[in-house]
């Protein structure tokens, strides 16, 4: 290597509003790669949305998952308050502990249950506290997330319970009058009006609001001793590695570049992400037959996908489709999954993968928040 | 002993989501299978609508045996029948989500409240414990996401819903198809058929539009911020140490709060 | 003197234990099912065995010559000692043919000895092993008697005599009714008379299965009773030389399959026997000796293990190599139609593969009017009730692959050159069904053919072109069964024919690099069509280097007979070792015409030679014209 850098004409770039935007690592010490700093800096204070006095109340409820919300559970809350006449008030019911502000997603009013975590099955419990509020705010509509994280479940109690043959599940689309949802297995949009309960599926509704909400935090009610008739049996462990890709919802997946099977494992376990393959390290026996991503072995839809070493053939690439973060570990820039990655990093798989296994192990021992960093 | 209680698979008609040809509704069939291994010949497979629908034959060729169809009119409300017809059954066991129509997955649900009895949804497996003088208690394990997985025992009677990842082998033997039978049932009930809300269809060819609040945004700012987010393709980064490329990686797993740490 | 009259005694001794081991092993033939014949078939056998058999023997010109001496020296001497002895007629002229007989037998035993020596691996030892002792014991013992009878030699050598003739006469007379080796000998004359595809003897490649009456509950073969009495009759006829096992390509891949094997566990159910005395090679990873069957005892799992069943890709390069004509792809599929038909027990991704056939008419479970995306571009005209087209385009399930669609813009983009008055089919195409059929799927594969044959039967057109050999295979041979006739022509078919009416002008191909041709299984020994796609590279003055395995006997790809989706493990993949044979030719590009081949011979790992379908190599050569 010559002292020179010198920097490919060609070098991959980005298109902003600014015109071309190349993208040199290392130009000025990394600084030039900090995600999501332009939207930081245009932070500006946003009104509120709503009047002082709410006449009526939309409810949104959701369980929160380590003290934060999803992003599905955020959206149920964004669009109790989209939906919200100016005198319609929003309450947010989180089941669970709450670490973070809501006040963004519109919420006036935060009701938080600590007690009813999401990793305890007590419907019944939460029916009756849930009850208890319904009859204290008799909300014009309800909203919550359509998920398998307890939510969907709760929903679906609550709708029963109040016999409401017009609730609306997995609801992929919704106005102030209207909902829509799919039926037939997907082939046709159902649109009917707006019911009560809404059950929102994710995806639906754009959580980045130009209001916030009051954001009062109010005490739960309380609620006389309930007996649970499910007894929780407590979670099964799970090892991350070990689970079915099209579970996982972080995988790291190697491809004809991943020399060393162990470095990927260790990266994995690290990263507490599942390992998936491309055909190819299959074929060449590295990984199992139940690992293979791609048109001929699983489809995924993970949420972040590491690909390493990995070229991106068309029919790997099918099996990605619906990953969110794709983020590419290759040596050659011109590799097609570099067109489908988010973030690219050029060069040598195992060093890399070392490298990042680090980083990890040291980000997680000295539990640096990202917060921090910034 | 087995048969100390009784279980009985509900099973609907489904339609392949891309061709909407007939066939046995996926997850219903994993119930199905899941209700076989539970209660083996023991098992009742019953579908509340027409004897006539051709996805019972799929049914047939997984190993239903015989069918018992209780018949309901289109836009009737199955709940009440089949609360009634099912009333003195153990363990109601169906797929969490019918693939024609709603598919809204209440009906496990709102029979659950029709009879009073628990529900357990997201069932992947079921075994029974106990004996028939201390009582039944079904031990369920849970499909939670993330390859997350919970156990919880409920005393019978109760309805159990089906996840699809339910780990069954759905075997299908033409010959069983030609050997079962459907059976009709009389009607338990006379039901007025429910006052729904109306839906109108639309073929869905288009992407649903995502709820967005109005932002008071110009025309202009609108455009820009589509432009900077249909601008394809992702970052790539060439030149640093490892290290520094290392740092890239997590820096952007914790801007899209990808990682928790 | 009392030596020609022991001879006489013995011949009919020696006849009535072959009558009562023939009668109790046809015993065990009619334990299958019934099957219309006459005995005027036995008329057949002459030509069958020297013409038919031959052709196939004659490819290893040693034991080809071995056997005409030992098999012809036997039948020339024992005809004459039925005569001479059998008779009484006792004249010395033909004890000197006999002598002579004799004489050719032991030449030819002495070359069955010196083979086994040091046999190839896929002959099977065990009982094998004593033929040429016994056999030569027979030719030594009869030459003595029959030379030594005028003159009276000593007692002793006379007694040697009789017992050497004794043993031998007692292999030859033993062998169907004890099954042993020499059983072969009967079993196979009459497998000649009897075999259950006889169109094979009239010049016919008969590859078609035969469809199962599933109205009349026919549901495949469970137990060896199921197969029909000619099968099992067929079964006994193998000689266990092996060459379908050297065939194998699932065997060759270390999967559970040897076809030499699974005839032999036929015979030990059929019998009622274990595969204890069985001396070849096993199925890969298989031990010998724990499995047992019966005539009405289930096959899977105590006689062959499913896998076994499932390994096969239905190739029919055993079929092909076979000596004794014997049919074990029709096994292997009526075993494979029970496993799915009455138990649904099918293994890997291929009850997926199955269900979307029964619900979307694809392979895939794709939209059926997706088939014919790739030519929304091309302005090709899809196929409409009432309005005349020379020929359809039948795209097959090819059409969903991104790869393949190369090859079918290829294909389409020539045919234009060539202004071919064709359409696409669109949404009307439905999935043949060839893939439900090998894995065992009758009833879909029914179901699927009666729509095809409804949907074609609603358009008018002079013939279907099609660039899947199973796709071909499917309309050409089997849909004939269930109503209608087409004329299907392959591409690489209609390209030559147009190149050679002029229609299409090839010009010298741009392609310098070393190139062999792969023949699909399906095109190549399921319909005997191995020289247009050999001609069209010709035309683009392209040399063909020739792998060593080629045209009828052809490498398999690992592709046919749904294996890529049973996927039995193996020690190595299937499309691994035919681009090996690729490589052993130096070639650098492996031209294919079939959608299975290109997709297993890219799927190979690491350096590879590049995989070019003939089509695309003509539409190169367009290319570069213009």
């Amino acid at each position: 290597m010559s002292g020179v850098k010198r920097i490919d004409p060609r070098r991959p770039y980005r298109l902003s509003p600014s015109g071309l935007r190349r993208i040199v690592l290392g130009e000025s010490s990394g600084a030039g790669l900090r995600f999501g700093a332009i939207a930081h800096s245009h932070e500006k204070v946003k009104p509120r949305r709503a009047h002082e006095l709410a006449k009526f109340w939309h409810m949104a409820i959701a369980h929160s998952n380590r003290g934060r919300l999803d992003d599905h559970a955020r959206e149920a809350v964004a669009a109790a308050a989209i939906i919200a006449t100016l005198d319609t008030g929003v309450v947010a019911v989180i089941l669970g502990e709450l670490h973070e502000d809501i006040a963004a997603l519109g919420a006036d009013r935060i009701v938080v249950i600590p007690e009813l975590d999401v990793a305890r099955f007590q419907p019944m419990r939460e029916e009756a506290v849930v009850q208890a509020l319904l009859d204290e705010y008799r909300p014009t509509h309800v909203f919550m997330p359509d998920n398998m994280l307890g939510d969907g479940d709760l929903g679906r109690r609550l709708i029963a319970k109040h016999d409401d043959s017009k609730a609306a599940t997995q609801v992929v689309e919704l106005d102030r009058q209207h909902v829509s949802v799919r039926w037939n297995g997907g082939a046709v949009f159902a649109k009917s009006i707006l019911p009560r309960f809404l059950l929102l599926a994710p995806g639906a509704v754009d959580t980045d609001l130009p209001f916030v909400g009051r954001g009062e935090t109010m005490s739960p009610p309380q609620i006389s001793n309930v007996t649970e008739i499910y007894n929780d049996l407590g979670l099964e462990p799970t090892e991350m590695s070990n689970i079915a890709l099209e579970e996982a919802d972080f995988i790291v997946s190697a491809g004809n570049g991943v020399r060393n099977v162990e470095t990927i494992d260790t990266l994995a376990r690290t990263l507490g992400a599942a390992v998936g393959a491309s055909r190819v390290a299959v074929d060449e026996g590295k990984f199992p037959r139940d690992k293979q991503i791609g048109a001929s072995g699983k489809t995924v839809s993970a949420t972040t996908y590491f690909a390493i070493g990995i070229s991106g053939a068309v029919q790997h690439l099918q099996g990605i489709k619906s990953c969110r973060h794709v983020i590419a570990i290759n040596r050659d820039a011109g590799a097609p999954i570099v067109k489908r990655a988010d973030l690219t990093i050029i060069g040598d798989a195992e060093e890399l993968m070392q490298a990042l296994i680090t980083r990890v192990e040291q980000a997680r021992n000295q539990g640096e928040a990202a917060e921090v960093e910034r | 002993m087995r048969d100390t209680f009784t279980v009985a698979a509900l099973i609907s008609a489904g339609r392949h989501p891309v061709s909407g040809t007939p066939r046995a509704c996926h997850v219903d069939a994993v119930a199905m299978a899941l209700g076989r291994w539970i209660a083996g010949d023991a098992l009742r497979v019953v579908h509340a609508g027409a004897a006539e629908e051709p996805s019972l034959q799929d049914y047939l060729a997984l190993g239903a045996g015989t069918i018992e169809v209780l018949p309901i009119g289109a836009g009737n409300d199955p709940v009440p029948e089949l609360a009634t017809y099912l009333r003195d059954v153990d363990i109601i066991i169906t797929g969490n989500n019918a693939e024609r129509g709603r598919g809204s997955g209440l009906l496990p649900y709102a029979l659950a409240e029709a009879l009073k009895r628990p529900v357990v949804s997201n069932a992947l497996d079921v075994r029974l414990a106990g004996s028939a003088e201390a009582g039944w208690n079904a031990e369920i394990r849970q499909f939670l996401p993330k390859g997350q997985r919970r156990r919880i025992a409920c005393p019978l009677p109760l309805v159990i819903s089906v996840h699809p990842r339910a780990q069954v082998e759905l075997k299908y033997a033409y010959a069983r198809r030609v050997s079962g039978r459907i059976e009709i049932v009389a009607s338990q009930t006379t039901a007025a058929p429910v006052i729904a809300p109306e839906w109108t269809m639309e073929t869905a060819s288009r992407r649903p539009v995502r709820l967005k609040a109005q932002d008071g945004k110009s025309a202009h700012a609108r455009m820009q911020s589509a432009i900077v987010s249909e601008a394809k393709g992702g970052v790539v980064a060439f030149e640093g140490t490892t290290v520094d490329k290392a740092q890239v990686m997590l820096n952007y797993l914790r801007e899209h709060r990808l990682v928790d740490f | 003197m009392w030596v020609a009259p022991a001879v006489t005694v013995l011949f009919w001794v020696s006849v009535a234990t072959l009558a009562i081991g023939l009668a109790r092993r046809s015993v065990l033939w009619r334990a299958g099912r019934a099957v219309p014949f006459t005995w005027f078939d036995l008329l057949t056998v002459p030509k069958r065995y020297f013409v038919d058999l031959h052709h196939v023997v004659a490819r290893d010109p040693y034991i080809a010559k071995t056997h005409i001496a030992t098999a012809g020296g036997a039948i020339a001497a024992l005809s004459l000692v039925a005569l001479n002895y059998g008779l009484g007629i006792y004249a010395r002229v033909l004890d000197w043919g006999i002598l002579l007989a004799a004489a050719v037998m032991l030449a030819g035993t002495y070359f069955v000895w010196a083979r086994r020596r040091e046999p190839p691996q896929r002959l099977s030892r065990g009982a094998w092993n004593r033929l040429p002792y016994s056999l030569a014991a027979f030719a030594i013992g009869l030459a003595i008697l029959v030379m030594a009878a005028p003159q009276a030699l000593s007692l002793a050598i006379a007694v040697l005599a009789l017992l050497l003739l004794l043993v031998g006469s007692a292999e030859l007379a033993l062998g169907i009714g004890t099954g042993s080796p020499m059983k072969h000998a009967v079993a196979g004359l009459l497998h000649l008379a009897f075999h259950p595809r006889p169109e094979r003897f009239s010049g016919v490649r008969s590859t078609a299965l035969s469809p199962l009456a599933l109205a009349n509950r026919e549901f495949g073969v469970a137990k060896p009773s199921d197969f029909l009495w000619t099968e099992l009759l067929s079964f006994d006829a193998c000689v266990e030389c092996g060459k379908c096992e050297q065939s194998c390509p699932a065997f060759a891949a270390g999967q559970p399959l040897n076809p030499k094997k699974l005839i032999q566990d036929l015979v030990a159910g059929l019998s009622s026997s274990s595969d204890v005395a069985y001396a070849g090679r096993p199925y890969p990873g298989v031990a010998i000796g724990i499995h047992r069957g019966a005539p009405d005892q289930p096959i899977v799992p105590k006689l062959i293990e499913a896998e076994t069943v499932w390994s096969c890709t239905t190739c029919r390069a055993c079929v092909e190599e076979c000596p004794m004509l014997i049919e074990h792809v029709d096994a292997v599929v009526g075993m494979r139609r029970s496993l799915n038909l009455m138990q649904g027990d099918i293994p890997g991704t291929a009850p997926e593969t199955l269900s979307n056939l029964r619900e979307t008419g694809t392979q895939g479970g794709y939209a059926k009017s997706a088939r014919y995306n790739w030519a929304i571009d091309l302005n090709v005209p899809e196929a409409q009730p009432g309005k005349p087209v020379d020929l359809l385009l039948f795209a097959g399930e090819g059409a969903f692959d991104m790869r393949y669609q190369r090859t079918l813009r290829a294909l389409v983009k020539s045919l234009k050159a060539a202004r071919v008055d064709f359409a696409i089919l669109g949404a009307r195409e439905c999935d043949t069904g060839d893939t439900a059929r090998r894995l065992g799927d009758e009833a879909t594969f029914q179901a699927l053919a009666k729509q095809n044959i409804a949907m074609l039967a609603s358009l008018d057109f002079k013939r279907i072109v099609t660039s899947d050999p199973h796709v071909l295979h499917s309309l050409r041979n089997e849909y004939t069964a269930f109503g209608d006739n087409y004329i299907v022509v392959h591409h690489t078919a209609l390209l030559a024919e147009l190149a050679s009416q002029g229609k299409l002008k090839l010009g010298k191909a741009a392609e310098t690099r070393t190139l062999t041709y792969h023949d699909p299984c399906y095109l190549g020994r399921y319909n005997g069509e191995t020289e247009a796609p050999r001609e069209i590279l010709r035309r683009l003055g392209i040399e063909v280097r020739e792998m060593q395995r080629s045209g009828l006997r052809g490498r398999c790809c690992g592709g046919g007979g749904g294996a890529p989706l049973t996927d039995i493990p193996g020690k190595q993949r299937i499309p691994d070792i035919r681009m090996n044979d690729a490589r052993e030719v130096g070639a650098d590009v492996i031209a294919v015409a079939c959608p299975q081949c290109t997709a297993m011979l890219e799927g190979v790992a690491n350096t590879r030679a590049e995989i070019l379908d003939i089509a695309e190599l003509v539409a190169s050569s367009l290319e570069a014209q213009q």
